[in-house]
């Protein structure tokens, strides 16, 4: 048992807060949930082990990578991500701690998953150019790329569907985001750039559609993938298509950062509302510089972002009562 | 169960409806060119600078392996393209080959500007057009720069940036004589494409162009044939698979 809670456990006894049943219970039930000092040694063995294995392959792959051949460099990428999915799922088993940088041990079997899903981007990627190269396949590379990314879509939804976890999520996104975009350029080569943007808001939509419906967790940070991927496409749709017109093109900008805050407090999700707010202290001083005279617009747009930024706290606040009510 | 299915159902409706309208409204196609034949008569060589560059995507990309001036002659029978001289060619003498200024002078040969170590200053080479061999070391290659927008006949060409929309997707080429503006080509094109390195034929009746794709497009002035795209049957430079070749500028069209 952790010497911080033996203490206070002697403290509550002595003060009366717990009997001595109570306190054996809690003592019997700490020594055996806790793991036995042999188990914390050869797990503290193999975790370093590991990372001296892994930051030794890290080291030694740039030194050989060109004098390996094709099918060793394809060996040594597989085994790779073999080894990082087995080191993800092996540390998925740890009780829950502070470990490294990572605030828990979720987290870094989070981020092993990831460097995982890159290491399978990579073992595809080389697969398919070996098939290239030995001509037993013939695509082009616009093809190759639907391929690529059909793939490592499938195993980030795999381990999406496995973890739930943040890092997951986040790579779920983009490489949905690279599978559109390699489908898009096949089927639409010549698109016009507010076509792409179309595209990025549809994409953006569909994401805040499906975290509004549970289906993807966290929420703050499929809230956040969605509004910024909706806040670029906007921005490029806007400026190819009314590139001349500034002040409507700032002027769409506050709508949509005024229907961002307007959401924030409807969904009270706090990242939205930075996104609003930050959109509003860019884009309002910029209308003031296209309507107002060179020598007014310095003292109006430090009130106006004032004014902006008061806003954005009193609304943070207003959030944080709501949540508080709703627990 | 079906509450549960509607944002996907939402999702697949999102999507349909985007790749609907981008299908519509958001895919200009290329101007449609023909190809040149022999059909065509035409005379005089093409003279362009190509870059041959790594396709390496790691910064700083792409490194350029190699830098050429290359023609075609456009009267022989088939379009093949012909190396004149390579920066590699010239690493004896310079690494610092400015093919970027290269021009054609007034004896219708190639003056390249490079820097010369042993000098500490700016030197040019007269290159020959055919055979391009160095003719002449001279000093300070201090020439005006050709203007080559005017035809025998005094007439100009306009510079396409000047009169293609690119935010309606529409290109054109056009060209001055003494009272009025003359359309040459005008169709729509996708936002980012574009011509540059417009040039008049030595007899002012045709006028080539390099576009964005690196293709070598030839007008008509007088409509007497659709623009055409030269298709080369021979490529002169031969380059790596991980190794690209970019037409980087045309330097004229001479007789």
């Amino acid at each position: 048992m952790e010497k911080k809670v033996a203490e206070l456990l002697t403290k509550w006894l002595d003060s009366g807060v717990i009997n001595k049943e109570t306190y054996q219970e809690i003592v019997k039930f700490e020594e055996n949930s806790e793991p036995n000092q042999k188990s914390k040694v050869a797990r503290a063995i193999t975790l370093i082990g590991g990372l001296f294995l892994l930051s030794g392959l890290l080291g030694t792959i740039p030194l050989l990578w060109m004098n390996l051949a094709y099918w060793a460099q394809l060996a040594l990428l597989v085994a790779t991500t073999y080894f990082l999915f087995y080191a993800a799922s092996y540390s998925e088993k740890f009780e829950d701690g502070k470990f490294f940088i990572f605030k828990s041990t979720e987290r870094v079997s989070s981020f092993l998953f990831l460097v995982s899903n890159i290491s399978f981007g990579a073992s595809v990627t080389f697969t398919l150019n070996i098939l290239q190269e030995t001509r037993i396949i013939d695509i082009s590379e616009d093809v190759s790329y639907v391929f690529v990314s059909l793939f490592v879509l499938l195993y980030a939804a795999y381990l999406f569907q496995r973890t739930k976890l943040i890092f997951q999520h986040a790579a779920l996104f983009y490489c949905l985001c690279f599978f559109l975009g390699a489908v898009g350029n096949l089927i639409f080569p010549n698109i016009e750039p507010w076509a792409g943007g179309l595209f990025l808001i549809a994409t953006g939509s569909v994401w805040g559609v499906n975290t509004y419906s549970t289906l993807l967790k966290p929420s703050w940070l499929g809230y956040f993938l969605s509004t910024t991927t909706i806040s670029i496409g906007t921005i490029i749709l806007i400026e190819d298509l009314l590139g001349n017109d500034e002040i409507i093109s700032i002027l769409i900008l506050i709508i949509g950062s005024v229907v961002y805050v307007w959401a924030s407090i409807q969904l009270s999700e706090q990242v939205i509302f930075f996104i609003g707010g930050l959109g509003l202290v860019i884009n309002l001083p910029r209308l003031i510089t296209e309507i107002l005279p060179d020598n007014v617009w310095p003292p109006l747009i430090l009130f106006l972002v004032g004014g902006v930024l008061v806003v954005v706290g009193l609304y943070l606040n207003s959030i944080r009562e709501n949540l508080k009510a709703n627990k | 169960m079906k509450k549960q299915n509607f944002p996907l159902f939402l999702s697949l409706a999102i999507f349909l409806v985007t790749t609907i309208i981008v299908a519509v409204f958001g895919v200009v196609p290329f101007p449609d060119y023909g190809i040149l034949t022999k059909d065509i008569p035409l005379k005089g060589k093409l003279i362009y600078h190509v870059e041959i560059q790594s396709e390496n995507l790691i910064p700083p990309a792409p490194d350029i392996m190699d830098e050429c001036i290359l023609s075609i002659d456009l009267s022989s029978n088939e379009f093949s393209e012909e190396k004149v001289i390579c920066g590699s060619d010239l690493y004896d003498l310079s690494y610092d080959i400015y093919f970027y200024d290269a021009q054609i002078n007034e004896d219708k040969n190639i003056l390249l500007r490079y820097w010369d170590e042993s000098t500490g200053d700016e030197m040019g080479l007269i290159v020959d057009r055919d055979s391009g061999r160095v003719l002449d070391k001279i000093n300070q290659p201090n020439y005006p720069r050709q203007q080559n927008n005017m035809n025998v006949y005094g007439e100009k060409l306009i510079d396409p940036w000047e009169t293609s929309d690119y935010n309606s997707r529409v290109i054109g080429v056009y060209y001055v004589n003494r009272t009025e503006t003359i359309e040459v080509f005008n169709s729509r094109a996708p936002a980012r494409y574009y011509f540059e390195s417009l040039h008049w034929s030595p007899d002012g009746n045709h006028i080539v162009g390099l576009d964005s794709e690196n293709n070598l497009i030839i007008f008509s002035k007088n409509k007497k044939f659709s623009p055409v795209e030269i298709k080369f049957s021979k490529l002169n430079l031969e380059i790596f698979d991980d190794e690209e070749r970019i037409v980087v500028r045309l330097l004229g069209w001479t007789d």
